[in-house]
């Protein structure tokens, strides 16, 4: 346990010294943050035809409420946590590989909901918004990766399961 | 997954709006412990007299720049603010709080409960004091202040985000998980294990 505490720890500040790079904020982070605006502009425009794309806001094009995705509202920080405390666990290269594909997938899709969900609620109600945007929904991402870790552990092998945690 | 994830999961995400409610009504209080906390850490930090003021969950920092370390130059002093909502940094308390009832077996872990707050709390204020170092020294670096004035710290960039990044954004919640993890170990791994009997 002390093992793998030690080497998540190191991990995690690894990935976010890299992930705080100017360079990777501008050509990886900012990109994805750009393309999530775009993703979840597109999704809501399907049952929304009032809902515009305009750089990382996302508009109401009748009222003018928008709302602006920005680095921190991406997911990567979560995506981060859940793939050191993957990498830091005892297992086989592929299954790091899968659990980390599928896991960042899961979170980004909550993180989808998490943007279309504060764009409404934001549009109904200021104060709301914020509560929801600071306090809440880091906790639900975080609780999503927490999930997702706990489910992949659960479907390791159980010799794996053996060198683990406990 | 399994039934035991989905009912801690659901445990969890029923005691949530109870902590968070309860976190919210008692945010002064927060902000008063935390400006308590923080006064003789910054008075024995900052070469300068940094008052502080609390309204609501927001503590808003004075800091009084002499001109003429500022780019302009001259007499007198610049007065700037920085506020921090202490919400932000607590914002992990209620999902520990969630997660230990949601794993709760036998008896109500008291001990694992305040210990794990305590924890948190000191986070708290530890993450408090770095956002507000960081949000000086970029306050000075837009004024052209040279930063060293301040604790003999340099700018830079990255540190600056890289700070914002781990202490405003990511550990609040994060250390939620981390703490809980810490303070039960069994559960967890019970939780994690292919062999835990499925309820």
């Amino acid at each position: 346990m002390k093992r793998y505490a030690w080497t998540y720890f190191i991990l995690l500040g690894i990935l976010f010294a890299v992930e705080t790079l100017p360079s990777i904020q501008v050509f990886t982070v900012g990109a994805w943050t750009q393309f999530l605006a775009d993703l979840s502009g597109n999704l809501m425009h399907i049952f929304d035809s009032r809902v515009v794309v305009e750089g990382s806001n996302l508009k109401n094009r009748e009222t003018g409420f928008a709302v602006s995705i920005k680095a921190g509202c991406n997911g990567v920080e979560a995506a981060i946590i859940l793939a050191a405390a993957i990498l830091a666990y005892p297992s086989g290269w592929a299954k790091k590989g899968l659990g980390m594909v599928l896991g960042v997938l899961a979170i980004q899709c909550l993180n989808l909901l998490r943007i279309i969900s504060l764009y409404y609620l934001g549009e109904w109600n200021q104060a709301l918004l914020n509560v929801a945007h600071l306090y809440v929904w880091p906790g639900l991402i975080i609780l999503d990766a927490l999930i997702i870790f706990l489910v992949w552990l659960h479907w390791q092998k159980p010799a794996d399961s053996s060198a683990g945690l406990a | 997954m399994t039934p035991k994830i989905s009912r801690f999961l659901l445990k969890t995400l029923a005691w949530l709006p109870v902590f968070y409610l309860l976190w919210y009504l008692t945010r002064e209080s927060q902000a008063m412990l935390m400006a308590a906390a923080l006064k003789p850490l910054i008075g024995l930090t900052f070469p300068v007299d940094v008052p502080s003021l609390e309204r609501g969950s927001v503590l808003t920092y004075g800091i009084e720049v002499p001109a003429r370390l500022t780019a302009q130059g001259g007499e007198g002093s610049f007065l700037g603010t920085i506020t921090l909502d202490v919400l932000i940094y607590s914002c992990g308390i209620p999902l520990f709080m969630a997660m230990m009832l949601s794993s709760l077996e036998y008896r109500w872990p008291w001990r694992s409960l305040l210990g794990g707050v305590a924890w948190l709390l000191l986070f708290e204020a530890a993450a408090l004091y770095v956002s507000l170092c960081y949000n000086t020294l970029n306050m000075l670096h837009t004024l052209g202040v040279d930063t060293h004035w301040l604790m003999g710290l340099p700018w830079n960039a990255h540190l600056s985000l890289f700070a914002q990044t781990t202490f405003a954004l990511v550990f609040p919640s994060a250390l939620a998980v981390i703490v809980w993890a810490a303070f039960n170990p069994a559960y967890f791994s019970r939780l994690a294990s292919p062999h835990a009997k499925r309820v």
